[in-house]
């Protein structure tokens, strides 16, 4: 789970790089807490797909839209 | 031989600073390739050629400001050089004969610089893959890789870009890596860098205030069912991988551009006291920069494009936009433009329209309300649409017929598809 977490803030910092990370709880909206617009939330979703291999469709993006949201989905698929 | 001309960057930038040449004299370029970079208040373009040829002398100088329209470099026909890697002998081409460089990306009767919105890549310019400039010393430094933005901002700054962690591809520094605060290394000799977001802000300050000054807006707006949009689009995405997922940005690119070909009076500029027809619909998207400030780069023909081919545009223009790598190509040309802030919860925009254009389309939220269907209440997933046009050369009348068709083509996708 930390490798997981690593990577999702490392592709976040790719897309946010200025927001404060220290003020982002786990169960914080990315989109809203990051201001991620819908291409932003895409590059991200397309940059964990990439990273883990795990194809992401598109009625389960929202899933992804937390630290949590995203360790979950993920690691039932790994 | 023809002269490469400082091209327009969109209404409201008469002139940009050159911050680097790509190419030497002897080097063979196609059109579409980066020759240059400049800074204008909006960030770092990069500047294509608009022919093949033989770059034979370049006339301007790093650091130095250019008015659009001036010369920047020669360019000659596309001959084999020696082996040394000299120029071919320039041949003076007696003033009367000498081609005019087009400008690209704009249409032939609006040259004049237009809005600092960004406009897309010309149907004629080549793919990105075959437009990548080839690889010059002056690409790179210290062999280190880095974006024509991040090299400008840095210069700026006076940072050493080796002592910057790179996040793009193969480690290569972008315009996000380049620290905002930064100690400003000794440079004499360099007059003091002016702010970046303060120079977007007048930027955008001046095209608005020039916007509200001339041009005599009426607003309309209509809330849109949005049902059928959003059950084709998750249809159409259904079989795809996540790298080819379609927004509904695209399908709003592609209602827009459709309901301008049947009512082309929304389409065009308005310059010289008349409305001009553009050569096609090249629908602006206003895209908000993290570093503050706003660009609208420029989809050529969107009404041409199926819903695929306007996403990957989109998709290639917003990284552009975000990583200060937009091109010439891509700021000039906008003959209609739209701004979603539906991502960013507003439920409705009253936007501005981006002068010599004549109109702009905001889009609001898509948030599920009360709707009466087959007079029954029902939940349905609704989005203001709001133009804002100009009076001189449309009514509220035809302004309402827009609007409807931008609608009508909402509630039935299948006809945006497009060809595939």
């Amino acid at each position: 789970m930390a490798d997981l977490r690593a990577m999702l803030l490392e592709e976040l910092r790719h897309i946010a790089p200025e927001a404060d990370y220290d003020l982002l709880d786990d169960d914080d909206s990315l989109r809203d807490e990051l201001d991620l617009d819908s291409m932003d939330f895409l590059k991200f979703v397309q940059s964990v797909s990439t990273r883990t291999g795990v194809d992401v469709p598109e009625l389960d993006m929202p899933q992804l839209d937390s630290i949590e949201g995203a360790i979950a989905y993920l690691e039932e698929r790994l | 031989m023809a002269d490469f001309l400082m091209p327009s960057l969109g209404a409201d930038m008469d002139a940009a600073t050159l911050v680097e040449w790509t190419v030497k004299p002897g080097d063979t370029v196609k059109r579409g390739d980066v020759v240059a970079v400049v800074e204008t208040d909006k960030g770092a373009i990069e500047i294509e050629s608009f022919e093949d040829g033989v770059v034979s002398e370049l006339l301007v100088e790093p650091d130095a400001k250019v008015p659009v329209g001036t010369p920047l470099a020669r360019i000659g026909d596309a001959t084999p050089t020696s082996s040394g890697g000299t120029p071919p002998p320039q041949q003076p081409v007696p003033e009367a004969t000498r081609p005019e460089a087009p400008v690209p990306g704009t249409a032939p009767e609006t040259r004049r610089p237009e809005a600092p919105a960004p406009a897309p890549a010309p149907e004629t310019v080549p793919t990105p893959a075959a437009a990548t400039p080839k690889p010059t010393p002056a690409a790179t430094t210290h062999g280190l890789r880095a974006s024509p933005a991040a090299k400008a901002r840095a210069r700026e700054l006076g940072i050493d870009l080796s002592t910057i962690q790179g996040s793009g591809p193969d480690g290569a520094v972008v315009l996000t890596d380049v620290p905002g605060e930064a100690t400003r290394a000794a440079a004499p000799n360099r007059p003091p860098a002016a702010d970046p977001a303060e120079a977007m802000r007048r930027a955008v300050a001046a095209a608005m205030s020039r916007s509200k000054r001339e041009i005599p807006h009426y607003y309309l707006g209509t809330d849109i069912d949005m049902t059928e949009a959003m059950a084709w689009l998750e249809k159409h995405n259904a079989g795809l991988s996540v790298n080819d997922r379609v927004l509904y940005a695209a399908l709003l690119i592609r209602a827009v551009a459709m309901a301008a070909r049947k009512y082309p009076q929304f389409n065009g500029t308005y310059e010289g006291d008349r409305f001009h027809e553009p050569d096609g619909i090249h629908v602006g998207v206003a895209v908000s920069l993290r570093t503050g400030g706003l660009v609208a780069p420029v989809i050529r023909d969107a009404d041409k494009l199926n819903v695929d081919e306007v996403m990957a545009h989109l998709t290639k223009i917003v990284e552009r936009a975000r990583n200060g790598r937009l091109r010439n190509s891509d700021m000039a040309g906008a003959t209609i433009t739209i701004t979603n802030l539906g991502g960013r919860g507003v439920p409705v925009v009253y936007p501005v329209i981006i002068p010599p254009q004549v109109a702009i389309v905001g889009f609001g939220r898509i948030a599920d309300r009360p709707w009466v269907v087959d007079g029954e209440i029902a939940v349905r997933p609704v989005m203001n649409a709001t133009l804002a046009a100009d009076h001189r050369v449309t009514d509220g009348h035809p302004g309402g017929l827009f609007l409807r068709a931008i609608e009508r083509f909402l509630a039935k996708p299948h006809k945006l598809e497009g060809d595939a």
